[in-house]
């Protein structure tokens, strides 16, 4: 059920993006269905999995690849619920608000909904994983839709900028978090969340170490815009304000935190964690309170707020006690309903008042009250006021920050403290400029004009409503923490299952907690009310050090630096000449082996006898005619003669292939040899006949000495490779294909076998390039288009004529045996195939293309298609009745005048084999074999491109 | 593997690569096909020693005494992969001549346009105008008379 809600995202969003602009922002309504059906089943089986206990939590499992031990693990405890929680219902908030949002008609709604609905589907996937490839996989997902929804308005270099310096971040992030969750799951033994706390319970979990740590936080670390990975978050602020309510602000930022908390009771005794977590997250906390509280843009300044936040929720997280987890539970609640409400009042007031400069804004309004009431109720809850439920978590994260058993627990109260004071100062920033009262008149100019609130509309009542329900959540929430008790209670026990929180309380006494924030609260004020002298100093501050690299700085500089080190090295090695880069390629290709290989020669003895030296006096014969016909291919400045020569080299090596005990080879070897040369001669016809003596970018010295490196380079391999082959202890894989060829195979010819069977997914992907070749041939050389075949000019001869008929259904005849006797004896379909191309060559050469077609009426593709339909059909024939792919049964069957015929299912496979190779050469006869000087007439005539 | 068969094989690597340093695409495919039959002495040689051909008949005692069928295997399909290369390339060189009316392998004018380019465009970093005042309704303010 889990995983239909997440595809029923998926589905719903790619719809909404292919009807694209004709739904416009009608895409965001339809988008509610995603969201509205995960609330609708959360909180059908809230129930179950909050009064469940440990059995409570809804799991499902989809087999992937189970012999790997890959599985698709969800899984939906009391935590995932609260994410969940939060994900649904402000994902049916944001939709209801995007569509007053967003003017009917601007170009790219549809996309920007359908994307919005897809994150909302990767980022359930991300909370519901119980298996930490699925949520890395998840969690890419959305940096993606996170990337794609910044960067939607694709006209604004500004949301450019800012989408690839999100994706760049958190993907590097994303990537080495991989690293550290495989590290994470070889030393558990496990893969799956669930699993984890029990993997460790017996074992110590220091094997993880430190460098695993790291890599697992820095994915967590970008994602929730922790210092120094944080700048991308104020810059994703250029999206619509919607989309950065949901991303950047409610959901997906917190998935680091998630992540961190999902892992904490874990691995908070690693060394390194808790200082690592602690000190980013305390950092991030104040540097963002600080940042935010020099913000003169609503959006800008709740932006870095939630930085602040992330900062602090990290902290809570990383502890991996159960209290500072209860906190974190009502923070992530709290954080969640304020934040998205104070999002959507500056959508409003700059959908209002088309600006969201603090500077700018002047007056109050009365018809306003919805957005004033939203916007001080949720900055209440942000700075930590009573009695709302922002207060009740900051409580609670101090209180047991304060005392926490744990080593710099004084250190994070410092900070935390710090940090709420900050939130107090910035939070009553966002109310006090909200309310015009840090207008700044004399800043005023023609291109910014000061805006009266009074002058413009209020907005409607759908545009006002969603935030305001939130905002009204935290106050209910506040004031009957009962509501979210049973939750939060449950949310924790999930993390740690033996701890016994204390109920959620608005008033739990005259603890040091209180004491902490009448502290807050009072500094707060005093910020406030000095908030001039403040501004001044900070000003005074940052000036002096606006020189210094900031990280953002630094991540651009990154960037342009490693663009502009791309293209001068492009230069330099790509600069357009083809035996330039083949003699790089060939010369690294020829040393690095050749390195390894040298140390690698063992056991080479010249008291060994004169077998070391040459393997047998025959062979020397078939050496010597191979050696000096492929130096001659390599010299000849005549074409054809040293076409020829390549020829000789493959007859010499099909007679090799017989010295060596390969008659499939050989035979193969002989057919290619003698097509190959006669495509050769149809072609060269065509060119020149020398070759002209050429400039290169390479002299002849130096390409002369490439040729002799990788000579040598190889001689070195060769003689490492027969020392390894002897190294090998355990048996060979061969023997055992030798063994089973017969009982398993059905066929006593093994290599053909190995084709057929033991390797035929091999074969299939083999036929389909040779396809693709062949595919390749025609569409490049029939460009020109032609009429039916051109009669043949050449004389004809009657005694080719003779031989023709004769041989050709000899031929046939031979290599229908090679084909249906290949299971056992030398042969198959590819031997068998080209024999009966060798035939088929017989006939163009006595009789040009024309002949060829009116013996064989069908065109070529249709033979090269069947044949890989023919293949592709047995092979996958035995899926269908529930077998494996190319499962080979035995037919035995009695035949007229044959008698009875022993066959397996791997003939047709083979078959097809036959077709396809036929195929080709056909297919090349119709792409050379017309006369070229047809072929430049054609192209004279016109048809030439 | 002897030393004369090492041998055979470094000359056809040898001559391969003289080939296809070559700027006509038919030299080219001629040192193809010759690193084609080098690399396939390689790969059948892998086998070890010679033996009788495997196909089981009962001649043989034990399956030692085949052939090894694996790299020979490996070895016709490289073959045959070979010929369907060797066609395309062909093709190409046809192509070429419908063309040009020869087979010389240019150098590829993309690059050389690529590697003349100023190597100052593309992103500079992000836009940062010094103007806070950022906005998501100002395209439609203006649209308004």
């Amino acid at each position: 059920m889990i995983i239909s809600l997440i595809v029923l995202h998926f589905l719903l969003g790619a719809g909404i993006v292919a009807a694209g602009d004709r739904l416009g922002r009608r895409g965001f309504a339809l988008g509610t269905l995603g969201p509205a059906a995960t609330a609708i089943w959360l909180f059908s089986n809230l129930g179950t999995i909050v009064n469940g206990g440990e059995g409570g939590a809804i799991a499902q499992r989809i087999n992937w690849a189970p012999t790997l031990g890959l599985t698709f693990d969800l899984r939906v405890d009391a935590f995932a619920a609260v994410m969940l929680a939060l994900i649904s219902v402000i994902g049916v908030a944001v939709c209801v608000y995007a569509v007053a949002y967003f003017g009917p008609d601007k170009p790219g709604l549809g996309r920007l909904s359908g994307l919005l609905v897809m994150f909302s589907g990767a980022m359930t996937g991300v909370v519901v994983s119980d298996h930490l490839l699925a949520l890395f996989v998840f969690w890419e997902l959305t940096s993606v839709t996170s990337y794609l929804l910044i960067g939607n308005d694709d006209t604004n270099p500004r949301a450019r900028d800012a989408a690839t310096s999100a994706i760049l971040i958190t993907g590097a992030g994303g990537l080495a978090m991989l690293a550290g969750l495989v590290v994470l799951g070889q030393s558990a033994g496990t893969y799956r969340f669930s699993e984890l706390a029990s993997a460790f319970a017996s074992t110590d979990v220091s094997p993880i170490g430190f460098g695993a740590v790291v890599l697992i936080l820095l994915g967590a670390f970008t994602k929730s815009a922790q210092w120094p990975f944080s700048s991308w978050l104020p810059g994703a602020m250029v999206a619509p304000t919607p989309i950065s309510t949901y991303l950047h602000a409610a959901t997906m930022v917190k998935a680091g935190v998630f992540l961190v908390a999902r892992l904490a009771p874990v691995t908070y005794s690693v060394d390194g964690w808790r200082p690592t977590v602690f000190i980013f997250g305390a950092t991030t906390m104040v540097f963002g309170g600080w940042r935010a509280l020099r913000q003169v843009d609503l959006k800008v300044l709740l932006a870095y707020g939630t930085v602040s936040q992330l900062g602090f929720m990290m902290m809570l997280a990383g502890a991996g006690t159960y209290s500072l987890t209860q906190a974190l539970v009502v923070v992530l609640l709290a954080h969640g309903a304020f934040k998205a409400a104070l999002f959507m009042v500056v959508g409003v007031v700059d959908h209002q008042l088309h600006t969201r400069d603090i500077r700018r804004i002047v007056g109050v309004d009365r018809r306003w009250w919805p957005i004033y009431l939203t916007a001080i109720l949720g900055a209440a809850s942000m700075a930590g006021l009573p009695p709302l439920l922002g207060f009740i978590a900051k409580e609670k994260a101090l209180l047991y920050a304060a005392k926490g058993a744990f080593t710099g627990n004084s250190l994070v109260t410092a900070a935390m403290v710090g940090g709420s004071v900050l939130t107090f100062a910035y939070s009553a920033r966002f109310v006090i400029g909200l309310l015009g009262r840090c207008a700044e008149h004399e800043s005023a100019d023609d291109e910014h004009p000061m805006v009266t609130v009074s002058e413009h509309n209020p907005p409607t009542r759908l545009f006002a409503t969603p935030g305001c329900v939130l905002a009204i959540f935290s106050l209910i929430a506040g004031l009957a923490p009962v509501l979210v008790d049973d939750l939060v209670h449950a949310a924790t026990l999930a993390l740690h299952p033996e701890s016994h929180p204390s109920p959620v309380k608005l008033w739990a006494g005259f603890n040091i907690a209180f004491w902490l924030s009448v502290v807050v609260i009072a500094s707060g004020a005093v910020l406030v009310a000095a908030r001039n002298t403040i501004e001044k100093f900070q000003d005074a501050f940052h000036r002096p050090i606006s020189m210094l690299p900031t990280a953002d700085r630094s991540f651009w500089a990154l960037v342009t630096g490693a663009l502009k080190n791309a293209k001068r090295i492009t230069r330099v090695v790509q600069n357009g000449s083809l035996p330039v880069y083949l003699a790089v390629i060939l010369l690294v290709a020829a040393i690095a082996p050749t390195i390894v290989a040298l140390r690698a020669i063992t056991g080479f003895d010249a008291t060994n006898g004169p077998e070391i030296f040459v393997d047998s006096w025959v062979n020397l014969v078939v050496y010597a005619v191979i050696v000096s016909a492929a130096l001659a291919a390599a010299s000849f400045r005549r074409r054809i003669a040293a076409v020829l020569m390549l020829g000789a080299v493959g007859y010499a090596m099909a007679g090799f292939y017989v010295l060596r005990g390969a008659p499939d080879l050989a035979l193969t070897q002989f057919a290619i040899e003698t097509l190959g040369t006669v495509l050769f001669v149809l072609v060269m016809r065509a060119l020149p006949p020398y070759f002209r003596s050429e400039k290169t970018a390479v002299a002849t010295p130096i390409r002369l000495a490439i040729a002799g490196a990788v000579g040598l380079g190889v001689f070195v391999f060769a003689l490492a490779s027969t020392g390894a082959r002897d190294q090998v202890q355990s048996e060979s894989i061969s023997v055992e294909m030798i063994e089973r060829s017969v009982p398993d195979g059905k066929g006593s010819n093994v290599v053909n076998v190995i084709l057929v069977d033991f390797r035929g997914l091999d074969t299939l992907g083999e036929i389909t390039v040779l396809v693709v070749a062949a595919l390749g041939v025609v569409a490049l050389t029939r460009v020109v288009r032609r009429g039916p075949a051109t009669p043949n000019r050449m004389p004809e001869s009657a005694i080719v004529n003779a031989s023709t008929r004769l041989l050709f259904s000899s031929i046939l005849i031979l290599s229908l045996y090679f084909l249906f006797a290949g299971h056992n004896q030398p042969g198959g379909g590819f031997v068998g195939g080209l024999a009966g191309a060798a035939g088929l060559s017989l006939v163009y050469v006595a009789g040009g293309r024309q002949r060829l077609s009116e013996l064989l009426p069908i065109r070529p593709w249709v033979v090269l298609g069947g044949g890989l339909a023919l293949a592709v059909g047995t092979a996958i024939t035995p899926v269908l009745l529930g077998g494996e792919v190319l499962e080979h049964v035995l037919w035995s069957f009695e035949l007229p005048l044959l008698g009875k015929v022993k066959t397996t299912s791997a003939l047709p496979f083979d078959i097809g084999v036959y077709f396809v190779v036929i195929g080709l050469v056909l297919m090349a006869y119709e792409a050379f074999g017309d006369d070229p000087d047809d072929v430049t007439e054609r192209l004279a005539a016109g048809g030439a491109s | 593997m002897s030393l004369a068969l090492a041998a055979v094989t470094a000359i056809l690597f040898a001559a391969g690569t003289w080939l296809l340093l070559q700027r006509r695409l038919t030299r080219i495919i001629i040192g193809i096909g010759l690193l084609g039959h080098g690399a396939n002495l390689l790969l059948v040689t892998s086998g070890g020693r010679a033996g009788s051909p495997p196909v089981i008949d009962g001649s043989a005692g034990s399956p030692a005494e085949y052939s090894d069928p694996l790299p020979q295997a490996l070895a016709l399909t490289a073959i045959v992969i070979t010929f369907g290369v060797t066609a395309f390339l062909l093709a190409l060189g046809y192509r070429s001549w419908q063309i040009n009316r020869d087979d010389k392998v240019e150098d590829d004018l993309e690059d050389r346009i690529v590697a003349r380019l100023n190597e100052l465009d593309g992103p500079e970093g992000p836009i940062d105008d010094g103007d806070p005042d950022t906005n998501e309704f100002e395209v439609e303010e203006d649209a308004q008379p």
